[in-house]
């Protein structure tokens, strides 16, 4: 009877698992094994290379400042995310006058499109015009070049990052929030404890699994960031926003060095998989 | 009795159903001429608009060709027609393609040869009314070759200048050379308040590339020889990145980001004396008092020389025909009509679409409402092509980067130009 049920279970799951291997294992080994070839799509030149592509993209100044750069933003952004997302949770899990306005408002920049949201920001970055720099400018501080000098553009583009996906942290977090038990506060402001001690013993404590899977999903998220640098600067100036996937996506769509585009895919992969292990690991998810 | 009118129901409704199916046969007229559709890929914006306006007339002398407009964004383009040359039937039969993309094409074998289609067909292409250069970058190998592709779209980089501005400090124009821009520049710039003295672009990629080519050309710098060595670090070369450096200082601050648009918003508003590199498309509306503040004070010019005389930067739109197309006679047709000279001078009187003939760059009416159009056609006849080589997109890629690390003062004109050449170089080893 066991047996059968086993049997019988694996029958049932026979279907969603061909699809995983046909859509997710078969792409990935192909892309693997791709990256041992030099592949000129346009040539249509297949060449067995070995680790020459690896070797070449690792040892590559401009490949290097990618993954820098990449990982650079992830963590300011993904930090960033979690502490503006988590303050407005914690703003919006009380009740106050034209909360049903806000809400929604807050949420707005989630669902616009990446494109759109750039060309917003490209505004307001601009030098003479945009209205950050009015605003700087008002109050007598200096103009900043905000995509244009290299220390700042980064900076700027984890701004865009944040202010687009702030929203999706803070619903996260709200939704966790309210599955709070009202009881817990309740018992505890009866003993008498503090705002302070409530927040650090009980809504800290019983948020840290959403906190937890919410960041897990940004720093993946973010790993992804491509139409922003695209847009705004074209990973310039110099190499200061260049992304794996922009260095990616020139690879393999505008040379159509596909060898290549696969290598850094599969490099990707890699540290993307080892930072969410660390991740896992670390936070015991 | 309830079984029976329930199949009595279903009998009635099949027959209403065949009769129906009956009548529309013996009813619908009978196919009188084939009528063919062929598929376009263009770029979208004014080049998509142009089509679309010569379609209307189309539509009308070529009933029986149906034409199936795509339009993409510009590296969309450019990915879609090469995957689509995979296929084993074509996806396109009419393709627009940038001229730097031609020895590519031409070297993968993916174009139709439109001298052999024109005879197989009894067609005639009338070359000796097409500017040069222009037919010259659609042929491969360059200039000698076939031609694979007609000119659609003459556009070619030119330069603007505020005259008044000019006159007011008695400058001579148009200037000549670039140390003229540069003089003018300073002068301009340091007694004009509020006015920048040039606007360049210097976005990382084609554009901040595309402006300082006819920077390098005019110092007599090149990126690759006649032997195919990359030679982008000669003294020639540093010395023009010098210049550019130079004019770039007297930009408005941020152009390390600028593309077009800025560039545009400054030049229109007149808060820029000289836009050192303008493209046909960007000065169309200049004496637009809509759009304009500076209707009638702008003047167009050939870009200047230096050492050499001016080498403007050719950047011609082509149509040609993919290899696997299987209307090859309808879609040669649509490109002798759409490069024609009454549908090109329709395009630019009512799009201001840049024409490939010298009859249009002449033709009166033209002339009459885009004043500058001369100049356009002489800049045109003296201009110069990007590398004929299929890694330009690469080159292309590299020099940017580097030009960018100059530009905000990472790295010297020396370095900038050394790293690229070394890189290039490797590009072009394979």
């Amino acid at each position: 009877m066991r047996r059968r049920e086993k049997y019988l279970s694996l029958f049932f799951l026979l279907p969603s698992l061909l699809i995983y291997a046909l859509l997710i294992i078969y792409p990935l080994y192909e892309t693997f094994h791709l990256s041992f070839y030099k592949f000129r799509y346009i040539e249509r030149k297949i060449e067995f290379v070995g680790l020459r592509n690896y070797e070449k993209l690792l040892s590559y100044e401009l490949f290097q400042k990618a993954i820098i750069n990449t990982l650079v933003f992830d963590f300011m952004a993904t930090s960033l995310q979690l502490l503006t997302g988590f303050a407005l949770a914690l703003i919006f899990s009380r009740s106050f006058k034209f909360r049903s306005i806000f809400l929604p408002l807050a949420i707005l920049p989630m669902v616009m499109p990446a494109a759109v949201v750039c060309s917003i920001w490209k505004l307001m970055f601009d030098y003479r015009f945009g209205i950050l720099n009015n605003i700087l400018a008002s109050v007598g501080l200096p103009r900043l070049e905000w995509l244009t000098d290299p220390r700042l553009a980064m900076i700027s583009m984890v701004i865009v990052d944040t202010w687009q996906y702030t929203p999706f942290v803070f619903l996260v977090l709200l939704a966790g929030l309210q599955s709070i038990p009202r009881e817990l506060y309740e018992a505890a402001m009866v003993d008498g404890a503090s705002r302070f001690d409530i927040f650090k013993n009980i809504t800290l404590p019983l948020l840290m699994p959403h906190i937890k899977i919410v960041v897990l999903l940004r720093i993946i998220d973010t790993f992804k960031i491509f139409t922003k640098p695209a847009l705004l600067t074209g990973g310039g100036p110099g190499d200061a926003t260049e992304t794996l996937t922009l260095f990616f996506y020139k690879e393999a769509f505008r040379f159509f060095e596909l060898g290549i585009g696969a290598t850094v895919s599969v490099i990707m992969t890699i540290i993307v998989g080892i930072l969410s292990l660390i991740y896992i690991k670390r936070v015991r998810l | 009795m309830k079984g029976v009118s329930k199949i009595a129901v279903v009998i009635i409704i099949i027959a209403i159903l065949v009769g129906a199916l009956a009548v529309y046969f013996f009813m619908a007229p009978a196919p009188k001429e084939e009528v063919v559709t062929i598929r376009v890929a263009a770029p979208a914006g004014y080049h998509a608009e142009s089509i679309k306006a010569a379609l209307e007339f189309w539509e009308q002398e070529y009933p029986n060709i149906k034409v199936e407009l795509s339009t993409f964004g510009y590296h969309d383009l450019y990915e879609k027609i090469v995957l689509s040359m995979r296929e084993a039937k074509a996806v396109y039969d009419v393709i627009q393609i940038d001229d730097p993309w031609m020895p590519e094409f031409g070297e993968a074998g993916w174009l139709a040869n439109l001298d052999e289609l024109a005879k197989q067909y009894g067609f005639e292409i009338d070359y000796d009314d097409f500017v040069d250069t222009a037919l010259w970058v659609g042929r491969h190998p360059y200039k000698t070759g076939p031609q694979l592709a007609l000119p659609v779209c003459g556009n070619v980089e030119l330069t603007a200048y505020r005259r008044d501005l000019f006159e007011k400090y008695g400058i001579p124009h148009p200037p000549k050379t670039w140390s003229e821009v540069l003089a003018a520049a300073k002068i301009i710039s340091e007694n004009e308040p509020g006015v920048y003295g040039t606007v360049m672009r210097g976005m990382r990629g084609n554009p901040i590339v595309s402006n300082f080519l006819p920077v390098l050309w005019a110092f007599g710098g090149r990126i690759i020889d006649d032997e195919g060595n990359a030679v982008v670090n000669s003294p020639e070369a540093v010395e023009a990145l010098k210049m550019w450096l130079e004019l770039a200082k007297y930009a408005p601050p941020g152009i390390e980001s600028f593309s077009s648009d800025e560039v545009k918003a400054y030049l229109y508003s007149g808060k820029a004396a000289i836009a050192t590199e303008v493209w046909p498309g960007w000065v169309g509306k200049l004496d637009d008092p809509s759009v304009s503040q500076v209707v009638g004070k702008v003047e167009v010019c050939v870009p200047p020389g230096e050492k050499t005389s001016p080498a403007p930067m050719i950047g011609v739109w082509l149509l040609g025909i993919p290899y696997n197309s299987e209307h090859k006679k309808e879609a040669l047709q649509f490109i002798l009509f759409l490069t024609s000279k009454r549908i090109q001078k329709l395009k630019a009187l009512y799009t201001g679409y840049p024409p490939t003939r010298k009859s249009v760059y002449e033709d009166e009416t033209v002339v009459k409402k885009y004043r500058w159009y001369p100049v356009q056609l002489e800049a045109l006849m003296a201009s110069r092509p990007r590398p004929r080589i299929a890694q330009w997109a690469k080159v292309e890629s590299i020099l940017g980067l580097y030009l960018s690390k100059a530009l905000i003062g990472e790295m010297t004109p020396e370095e900038a130009l050394n790293a690229a050449n070394k890189e290039i170089a490797e590009v072009l080893k394979g």
